[in-house]
């Protein structure tokens, strides 16, 4: 301390001690220590370690400490706003019961241990468990809040090093069926258009997606669109009233799964009223279906492959038959002129729309379908790739893009391309150094499938990094049960103890978000790097190194021959030579590092804001002055799938009368494992409770705050009851936040999932209310 | 028998009674709850040198000497900073919200676009400095219980100090970042104002006229050297 600042602290102290006097009573800042001058105060960027939306954050350091936020104003994405969780972000590293040395299980006991301990014990159990089980019977499960070159590292261990596919992320929750519908529709996968389209648009469509809560920053940006051009409209497409649909100017409510009626009435009404381009479909669409009745996947070891069958325009619309807007109100329960409505929004060539959806589509038993069908309405109008116009899927993870979808960390995929094709195999053999027999070309487990081959015993060996299955896995009990069978290994790694830490075998301690160095991708393909500003506390490693340690100590250390200090630069350059072409050229180091973030592709170090439009993706080749061109798939087409509508897994009946929905809140992130160890958050929703229709609860005789038991065919559960809070399901609905530890709604959850994407459907099955 | 079937009739009634006045009681002192944390007293604002007759004063001065006296200010700036997890946190929302089913917008500005008294919650209310952005409760939550989940030992730094004026009597610079609180009058004018930063000029309303925008905590600063010709120093 200078002298001045030993000045100024002790005039303070003397201030604060008079003031105190003065006002007995009264705290004075009692959040703000004596000690802790803002001299020497510097700010370092990083992207916010919370949702997809990727803002941009000024992290104020001062001593080897984090002690303020601010929104970064050079950041594209967020341009200097924040939403209650970032501003608070750096509060998540500092609670009290954060995980600073390692555990080892000893007789059920977690007892502390050296990480060095831990670590040999994570690799002799994995060594292990291969040469008794087989190598397929290891996995590693980590998340989109996987840092990249956290997952680039495990996949090269687990899919290159090791031999098996079992490589998975909680991202198969949260994206899978956004992944297959990109894939199915236009062959690559990821968003065409970016977080510009909201400032060019007229009109937005949100599918089932709560975005004042959920991506509060990028309705803040819409809301101020609209603010500032009064013919902006919003139109809210959802199952329950939330404060979206209160902000929006169109709020329409449908029945669970009817959606995929709703979005095929929308495209037969265009149709019927010629609102297409005739010119965009003869040029840039091909007209597909597939199979049907594709059942839910809630079997063990279920399998599914879709078939392509090439049909014509007239063959579409002739499917398209059975959804007229009469037929569709009966199914989905939006009066035929609303979806008439919605088709003349779409269909109006005058006007720029935006279709946003996240989790609604995506936890969804047909969510590739719906996927298909929404981009569906654009391709008809030729309302994508340009400023303004396009679909456009939101990721609920801080990574789900740069280090699921980008490196690859689902078990078909490698950081370039599928384990089934041979050149991409070939080519991850090559960098990674790795004989091209060790790449196994049969994808592994999918998360659910992973998690009943522990229970089976298929799966010996989890290695689980920074999340928390025990709380999000659908039909938690027969997962945690499983998990905790003789003969299981699980290790975890992560920063506080959660559910998922009282299953494992071995905890190790995580260094989080700003002490170590990363990078992320958010939703709009823009990667953002962060140096390293803090020392983890205590034995804490960052996930990256975890696994390197262990690499270097299964013997397989050559493939991993980096120092603690060059690691991560050196791993970008490794990660980045997978994809040097023009679809996908990553950003430099050099450019990361100077940048509040860079989006991809960008050969030459151009970005490209909206792909497949020769104007501004380079990749994309003009034909006779059409910029278009969808270049993913082998026809250069955009693929218009017809897809039926089909029920729910589980239906409400008379025994399980009600349609019980999960979701979040704007306050708490994922399981809550972070957000509620950050005071304000906590005091705003410190418990899960049950949204009801206030005609439901009147005829169950229930009031706001009565305990409520909520029961599934899977489990039951008690909890408060809200009615008339900031949601309101509607009649025959009750809506569960998924966050609370202590209030597990996934124990009533069914694992079905959409047999494309193998993504559970978190937000369609059928509960009993009863007062408790 | 009779007797006592009366006295324990009235007993009932008078118990009843006395439960209904106090239930009643407990309804109106719970909805008259002061919204805000309990108020320091602020230290007496020094005035200027009466300033009238030296400008004439613009239009909208006349809102300010409508104003009554709030000179008691129910912001403090320890209150101020208490409320917030650091200089620059958004502070969350210490009243019921009046419907939790909204996302902001209106229904916060009516009270907080403009400022006034309220008396359901004896306070004058404070006026947000960024009206523009209208997801309100994207930043500003609510506060339903007082726990902590796990506890937490985050610390910040000292907000900054006030009154750094450079010269005896002259205008003080900004000491804190201009980001989302570029509205000076939001906390600097009107009965809303914390105590002790309240300008004792509100309606001169071009503020940053004298009162210079310090760098911000870290940024690079020092003084201005520039070698002399030569290279003498």
């Amino acid at each position: 301390m200078t002298r001045r600042e030993a000045l100024r602290s002790m005039a303070a102290a003397a201030a604060v001690t008079a003031a105190s006097q003065l006002a007995p009573g009264v705290a004075f800042a009692a959040g703000t220590p004596k000690t802790l001058s803002a001299e020497g105060l510097t700010w370092k960027k990083t992207p916010c370690r919370f949702c997809g939306t990727g803002c941009g954050l000024l992290i104020g350091i001062k001593d080897n400490r984090a002690v303020a936020v601010k929104g970064d104003p050079a950041s594209a994405v967020n341009k200097g706003l924040c939403c209650v969780k970032g501003y608070h972000s750096v509060i998540a590293l500092y609670g009290k019961d954060r995980l600073t040395r390692a555990y080892v299980r000893n007789n059920g006991q977690l007892i502390p241990v050296p990480i060095g301990e831990a670590l040999d014990l994570v690799a002799s159990k994995l060594k292990e468990t291969i040469d008794k089980h087989g190598k397929n019977a290891a996995g590693i499960y980590g998340s989109g809040q996987w840092t990249i070159p956290d997952g680039y590292v495990a996949s090269k261990l687990f899919k290159g090093a090791i031999g098996t596919n079992n490589v998975e992320a909680n991202a198969r929750l949260c994206m899978a069926s956004a992944v297959t519908g990109f894939m199915t529709t236009f062959g690559l996968d990821e968003p065409m258009g970016c977080y510009e389209d909201i400032d060019h648009a007229d009109v937005f469509v949100l599918w089932g997606n709560n975005m004042a809560e959920m991506h509060p920053v990028l309705f803040s940006r819409m809301l101020d669109r609209r603010l500032r051009n009064a013919h902006v409209k919003i139109v809210d497409l959802a199952t329950r009233w939330t404060r979206t649909s209160m902000a929006a100017d169109r709020s329409i409510l449908f029945q669970p799964n009817a959606d995929l009626a709703l979005a095929n009435a929308i495209a037969y009404e265009m149709i019927r009223n010629q609102w297409i381009h005739r010119t965009f479909l003869d040029r840039h669409v091909s007209f597909h279906e597939g199979k049907t009745n594709i059942g839910y996947g809630t079997q063990d070891k279920f399998q599914f492959t879709d078939e392509n069958r090439n049909i014509t325009f007239n063959e579409y619309v002739k499917r398209l038959e059975e959804y007229t807007p009469d037929k569709v109100e009966k199914i989905s329960g939006v009066p035929a002129r609303d979806i008439r409505y919605l088709a003349s929004l779409y269909g109006d060539p005058g006007k720029k729309v935006v279709s946003y959806w996240c989790m609604g589509m995506n936890q969804h038993v047909r969510g590739t379908w719906i996927q298909n069908l929404v981009y569906n309405l654009h391709l008809l109008t030729g309302k994508i790739s340009q400023p303004g116009n396009g679909p456009f899927s939101l990721t609920g993870q801080p990574s789900a893009c740069g280090t699921v979808r980008e490196a690859g960390t689902l078990t078909h995929r490698l950081p370039h391309g599928d384990v089934t094709n041979e050149a991409d195999r070939k080519m991850a053999a090559r960098i990674w150094g790795v004989p091209v027999e060790n790449i196994q070309p049969k994808p592994g487990l999918h998360t659910v499938e992973m998690f009943r081959a522990l229970d089976r015993g298929d799966l010996r060996f989890l290695w689980i990094q920074v999340t928390n299955p025990m709380v999000t896995m659908p039909k938690l009990k027969r997962y945690r049960e499983g998990a905790r069978k003789e003969g299981r290994f699980v290790v975890v790694s992560d920063v506080y103890p959660t559910p998922t830490t009282d299953i494992a075998d071995v905890i190790l301690p995580s260094a989080m978000w700003i002490e170590r160095e990363g990078m992320f991708g958010n939703s709009e393909r823009r990667t953002q790097h962060w140096e390293q500003m803090l020392k983890p506390p205590g034995d804490a490693m960052s996930d990256t190194w975890q696994l390197i340690e262990v690499a270097r100590r299964m013997g397989l250390g050559k493939h991993f021959n980096w120092t603690y200090e060059n690691h991560i630069p050196e791993i970008w350059k490794e990660y980045t030579s997978f994809h040097h072409d023009p679809k996908h050229e990553m950003a430099t180091y050099q450019a990361l590092r100077e940048n509040p973030g860079v989006m991809w592709p960008c050969p030459g170090g151009r970005e490209t804001k909206w792909r497949y439009n020769a104007r501004y993706d380079p990749a994309a080749k003009s034909v006779n002055g059409d910029p278009i061109d969808f270049y993913g798939k082998p026809d250069r087409r955009a693929w218009i799938w017809f897809r039926p509508w089909e029920p729910a897994a589980e239906e409400p009946d008379a025994e399980f009368p009600f349609w019980l929905n999960t979701g979040r809140v704007v306050e708490h992130w994922h399981t809550g494992s972070m957000t509620r160890r950050i005071p304000i958050l906590h005091k705003a929703v410190p418990n899960a409770y049950v949204e009801l229709h206030p005609m439901d609860a009147r005829k169950l005789g229930i009031r706001n705050g009565d305990r409520v038991r909520l029961t599934s065919r899977r489990g039951a559960l008690t909890l408060p009851a809200q009615i008339d809070g900031r949601g309101r399901p509607q009649e025959g609905h009750v809506f569960v936040p998924f966050f609370d530890e202590a209030i597990l709604i996934n124990e009533l959850t069914l694992d079905a999932f959409c047999p494309i994407s193998k993504q559970p459907d978190y937000k369609k099955c059928a509960v009993q209310v009863e007062r408790a | 028998m009779g007797d006592r079937l009366r006295y324990f009739r009235i007993a009932i009634a008078t118990a009843l009674m006395a439960s209904f006045i106090f239930v009643l009681g407990e309804t109106v002192v719970e909805s008259q709850r002061p919204a805000v944390v309990a108020a320091a007293v602020s230290q007496p604002v020094p005035e200027l040198p009466l300033e009238s007759g030296v400008f004439r004063d613009p239009s909208d001065a006349r809102e300010y000497r409508w104003e009554p006296d709030a000179r008691n200010a129910n912001r403090s700036l320890a209150s101020f900073y208490q409320r917030r997890a650091y200089d620059g946190a958004p502070p969350p929302v210490p009243h019921k919200l009046l419907d939790p089913g909204s996302f902001g917008g209106g229904g916060c500005l009516s009270c907080h676009a403009e400022g006034g008294y309220v008396r359901q919650f004896k306070a004058w209310t404070p006026v947000t400095p960024h009206p523009d952005f209208l997801n309100c409760l994207q930043c500003h939550v609510g506060e339903q219980s007082q726990g902590e989940f796990r506890g937490n030992v985050f610390q910040t730094v000292r907000p900054p100090e006030t009154r750094q004026a450079p010269l005896p009597g002259s205008p003080p610079p900004v000491p804190h970042g201009l980001q989302m609180r570029d509205n000076c009058r939001a906390c600097h004018g009107g009965p809303g104002a914390v105590g002790e930063i309240r300008s004792t000029h509100p309606q001169r309303v071009n503020c940053r006229q004298c009162h210079a925008a310090v760098a911000a905590p870290g940024a690079s600063g020092g003084e201005f050297t520039r070698p002399v010709p030569g290279g003498q120093p």
